[in-house]
C-alpha cells in the first residue's frame, strides 16, 4: 500500500489532531529562550567544586577538637568522663559520614529516572529531617552532660574553686551558644518537614 | 577535539532546550536564569559520565528535569508558605507577568497562554507534554520519567486536552 493511499486512510479527526500537535509543537519551539553563559557556567562549576571541598573539610574539622581532648586527657578523666566522650564522638562520627556522603551526592546529577530522582530526593529530605532533629536535642544533651561533667568533678574528682569557677563560665558560654544551635537547627528541622511535603505533593502527582 | 570543546558544541546544539526546560518550571525572569544555570552546571558534570547509552538529548534531558525537580524542592528555602500547587503561578510561586494584548502580538499571548497551562500541570503531565514537544518518541519519554509506554500515552492525551483548554485556537 503507497503511504498516500494510507493518508487517505486517515480519519479527519486523526488528521485534526497531528495538526494541533503539530502546531502546539511550533508555538512550544517558537518560544523566547536563554542563551547559557559557558564561561560563567565553567567558572560557577569550578567555584561549587571549591565550596564543596571547603565544606567537606570544616565538617571534618569539627570532630578533631572533641578527639584532641579525647587524646589529651584521657589519662586525666574519671571513667564517667570517658564514657560521656565516648558516647558523644560515638554519636558524631556516623552523622559526619552520612554529612559527607550527602554532600558528595547533592553535588553530582546522575541520568536517574525522574521517578527514581524524586524518590531518592525525598529519601534525603526525610533523613536530613531526622539530622536536623537529632542536632537540635543533641545541643541540650550537650548542655546536660557539661553541668554532669562539672557535678562530676565537683563531687568526684579534686576540683579547686578557682577551676570550678572557669569550668562553670566555660559551660555557660558554651549553653549560650548551644542555644544559637538550637534555634538553627530547629529553622533547618522545620525547612526540611516544607521541603519534604513539597516534594510528597510531587510525588503523589507523579 | 578537547572534551570541553565537545562539551561548548553540545551546548550551542541543546541550550535552547535546556532554556525552554527551565521556562517550564518557573515564570519568574529572573529565576528562570537562575535555573537554567543549575541545569547548565548539572549538565556540564554530567556530560563527563555519559556513555552513549542513549542519545545526547535524552540524557541531558533526565538530568535537566532532574535538576529541575530539585530546584522547585528547594524553593521552601526562600518561600516560607511555599506550596507546590496547581495554580497558575509556575512552581517558583510567583504570577507569570501578562501583558495586555495590545501590547504583544497575538503568538505572544498564545505563548503566554501555553506557558501558563504548561506550569499550571502537575509535574508528571508537564514532564511528559514537554518532553513531547520537544520531539522525543514515547519510548524516549517512558525512559526519561520512569514510566511505561502505555502510561506515556495516557497521560500525554489528558496533557494536551487540559492544554487545548487553555489553546482553543493552537
Amino acid at each position: 500500500m503507497h503511504n498516500s493511499d494510507k493518508e487517505n486512510q486517515k480519519t479527519p479527526s486523526f488528521r485534526t489532531d497531528e495538526k494541533q500537535d503539530d502546531s502546539l509543537s511550533a508555538l512550544w519551539q517558537a518560544q523566547p529562550v536563554t542563551a547559557i553563559n559557558l564561561e560563567k557556567v565553567k567558572a560557577n562549576l569550578s567555584s561549587e567544586r571549591k565550596k564543596q571541598r571547603c565544606y567537606m573539610v570544616m565538617d571534618s574539622l569539627m570532630v578533631f577538637p572533641a578527639i584532641y581532648i579525647l587524646v589529651k586527657y584521657w589519662g586525666n578523666m574519671s571513667l564517667v568522663a570517658q564514657m560521656m566522650f565516648v558516647f558523644m564522638l560515638a554519636t558524631s562520627l556516623p552523622l559526619l559520614v552520612y554529612q559527607l556522603w550527602l554532600r558528595r551526592v547533592a553535588a553530582f546529577y546522575k541520568d536517574s529516572q525522574t521517578a527514581d530522582h524524586l524518590m531518592q530526593l525525598t529519601k534525603q529530605v526525610k533523613s536530613n529531617v531526622k539530622i536536623a532533629f537529632m542536632t537540635k536535642h543533641s545541643t541540650w544533651v550537650a548542655v546536660v552532660f557539661g553541668f554532669a561533667f562539672i557535678l562530676e568533678r565537683y563531687f568526684l574528682g579534686d576540683l579547686a574553686p578557682e577551676k570550678l569557677i572557669k569550668l562553670i563560665i566555660v559551660i555557660s558560654s558554651m549553653s549560650i551558644g548551644m542555644l544559637i544551635w538550637y534555634v538553627w537547627a530547629h529553622k533547618r528541622q522545620k525547612r526540611f518537614e516544607r521541603q519534604l511535603k513539597t516534594l510528597e505533593a510531587m510525588a503523589q502527582q507523579h | 577535539m578537547t572534551l570541553g570543546q565537545g562539551f561548548d558544541d553540545i551546548f550551542a546544539k541543546h541550550g535552547a532546550l535546556l532554556s525552554r526546560v527551565a521556562n517550564s518550571y518557573e515564570a519568574n525572569e529572573a529565576m528562570q536564569q537562575e535555573l537554567l544555570q543549575e541545569i547548565a552546571i548539572a549538565v556540564w558534570q554530567g556530560l563527563s559520565r555519559f556513555k552513549g547509552d542513549s542519545s545526547v538529548k535524552t540524557y541531558i534531558l533526565k538530568i535537566a528535569h532532574n535538576r529541575a525537580v530539585t530546584h522547585v524542592a528547594n524553593q521552601v528555602k526562600r518561600l516560607d508558605t511555599h506550596q507546590y500547587d496547581q495554580d497558575d503561578k509556575g512552581s517558583d510561586g510567583f504570577v507569570s507577568q501578562v501583558r495586555s494584548p495590545e501590547e504583544v502580538s497575538s503568538q505572544h499571548q498564545s505563548l503566554e497562554r501555553l506557558l501558563r497551562a504548561v506550569r499550571a500541570l502537575p509535574l508528571q503531565p508537564r514532564q511528559v507534554l514537554t518532553l513531547s514537544l520537544e520531539g522525543l518518541s514515547y519510548d524516549e519519554i517512558a525512559d526519561v520519567c520512569g514510566l511505561t509506554k502505555n502510561h506515556v500515552g495516557v497521560i500525554l492525551k489528558r496533557a494536551k486536552q487540559s492544554i487545548m483548554q487553555e489553546q482553543p485556537h493552537a
